[in-house]
């Protein structure tokens, strides 16, 4: 008796619309389908590896290529839950490596002296920023799909990189800069390694030894952290502001939210700046790791970013999407675009095809979870 | 000459290129040389090896600022320069010859390559870089 008087306490009138129990619930989260065709990936590959892919260094190199992933495809998520797309992605990660690297190299625009990674990262972010609003501001004025407006930028950008390079540097890589993560605070921020705890508690525990039976990985590489924290600021904003209401209905219904006061043209312009944002955080990770940049960088990953998007459970079609599915969704597209290679037996170049295969079954498996929540729309 | 060769898909990425390549030699310990087929994954690759700890051969393909290091630091054991000078130069001037000399050319084929850049060389061809190599 008592039991269910607590039953009923607990109970509100919301949970009168409320069928079935927690497993029931849980099935209709729009992450499900990430989760699942994650925990197959995440398996397959530990069998198929011989644990090698989770080993010390296999983690870590994982969680590097996950990481840079899942901060480009919290970008381009963003925009397609506000019905926009950003092909732009990739030429201005090449874009942005280009011009850290260049300031480094060759000094700060209309000579003003040599730069430090603080000030060649802030300039670059300043004219990545305004890139940004300038795409977005095309793409609102003039009415636009985003598709054309960016897809001219992605080879705009990449064009402006090479002709950079060529002109300012004679050749189309940068190499062999001073190891600035070693001297600069700000540029270990960027290129050096995070969360050393967790690799020296796992060596106290006894793993995490090399041949020679030293501590063998000293710390993750930084971009995870950056990946976290963009994705934590974008569940945060999505779930719980007022901006993360107005990017839903930005995606929904354009018109119903404009009459109702939602600043749609404001939203979208701010949203392809953040993607601009995060495209220039994967550019600094990668220089400031390797102290290089070449003219290539970035190629393709607008892409991978939207297939990200995809397999963690956003719709193509807007106003739908999850940061919890995407970070889970970046987890399955890194695994397979890198612990491929740790299984000798399979030829390397499989992994695109693995790539086709998941993102099909995950869309299709989404498309079944979407579905079952919206009553069949 | 007989030996297994692995060819791996390292992409263009330079994380990209470090992983996999680290994979790969985890993957199979008995690997013990390495062919990096350009200068940005040359560098990548010296990277891979070192966060491994395995004891590989490695060798790369053309020249740029951070392979001249690595060779210098022991850590690439050659690269292969593809001596452009010879591959662009040599042509316009036998053609030049050939036009102007009554058909004059060289009695057989000249080769342009290959081009070894190692520690011994490695200081006099990066004092030429950009210029005659």
């Amino acid at each position: 008796m008592a039991a269910q008087r607590t039953v009923s306490v607990a109970r509100r009138e919301a949970d009168r619309l409320q069928t079935g129990g927690r497993l029931a619930a849980l099935s209709r989260r729009p992450e499900v389908g990430a989760f699942v065709v994650m925990v197959v990936v995440v398996t397959a590959i530990a069998i198929a590896s011989n644990g090698q892919a989770f080993n010390a260094l296999g983690l870590k190199n994982n969680l590097s290529i996950i990481a840079q992933f899942g901060i480009i495809a919290i970008g381009a998520t963003l925009l397609m839950i506000a019905r926009e797309y950003d092909l732009s992605i990739g030429s201005m990660i090449g874009f942005a490596g280009m011009s850290m690297a260049m300031m480094l190299k060759w000094g700060l625009p209309f000579g003003l002296g040599p730069a430090t990674p603080v000030s060649a990262f802030f300039l670059t972010l300043a004219m990545t920023l305004a890139i940004g609003w300038l795409i977005g501001t095309i793409v609102v004025r003039s009415g636009l799909s985003s598709f054309i407006v960016t897809l001219s930028f992605l080879f705009f950008l990449r064009g402006l990189t090479e002709v950079c390079f060529r002109a300012i540097n004679g050749s189309t890589q940068i190499s062999g800069l001073p190891d600035f993560k070693e001297t600069s605070t700000f540029a270990y921020l960027f290129g050096g390694e995070t969360f050393g705890w967790f690799y020296d508690l796992w060596f106290l525990l006894g793993g995490n030894v090399n041949r020679a039976g030293a501590q063998w990985v000293t710390g993750f590489d930084a971009r995870l952290a950056w990946w976290i924290a963009v994705a934590l600021l974008a569940w945060l904003v999505l779930s719980r502001t007022q901006v993360g209401n107005w990017i839903y209905a930005t995606g929904d219904n354009r018109e119903a939210a404009r009459a109702n006061g939602v600043p749609v043209d404001k939203v979208r312009i701010g949203l392809f700046m953040v993607s601009a944002l995060c495209a220039t955080i994967f550019a600094a990770c990668q220089v400031f790791e390797t102290n290089t940049a070449d003219a290539a960088k970035g190629n393709l990953k607008e892409l991978e970013a939207i297939a990200i998007a995809v397999v963690g459970g956003t719709l193509m079609t807007g106003g739908y999407g999850s940061i919890l599915g995407v970070v889970l969704g970046a987890v399955t597209f890194g695994l397979v675009a890198n612990a491929v290679f740790f299984i000798p037996a399979i030829d390397g170049s499989y992994y695109r095809v693995f790539v086709g295969v998941v993102l099909l079954a995950a869309v299709f498996l989404n498309e079944r979870v979407r579905k079952r929540i919206t009553g069949g729309l | 000459m007989g030996q297994k060769l692995d060819m791996i898909d390292v992409s263009n990425d330079v994380a990209q290129i470090r992983t996999r390549t680290a994979a790969a030699l985890q993957a199979d310990p008995s690997i013990d040389a390495l062919l990096a087929t350009g200068p940005h994954v040359c560098e990548a690759a010296a990277a891979a090896v070192k966060a491994v700890g395995a004891k590989v051969h490695l060798a790369c393909f053309d020249l740029s600022q951070g392979v001249m290091k690595l060779i210098k630091e022991g850590q690439v054991a050659f690269t292969i320069d593809q001596q452009q000078r010879l591959q662009g130069y040599l042509p316009i001037v036998f053609l030049h010859l050939y036009n102007s000399g009554a058909g004059l050319l060289p009695g057989a084929d000249i080769p342009s390559g290959p081009g070894f850049v190692d520690a011994k060389n490695a200081d006099k061809v990066l004092a030429l870089a950009g210029v005659d190599r």
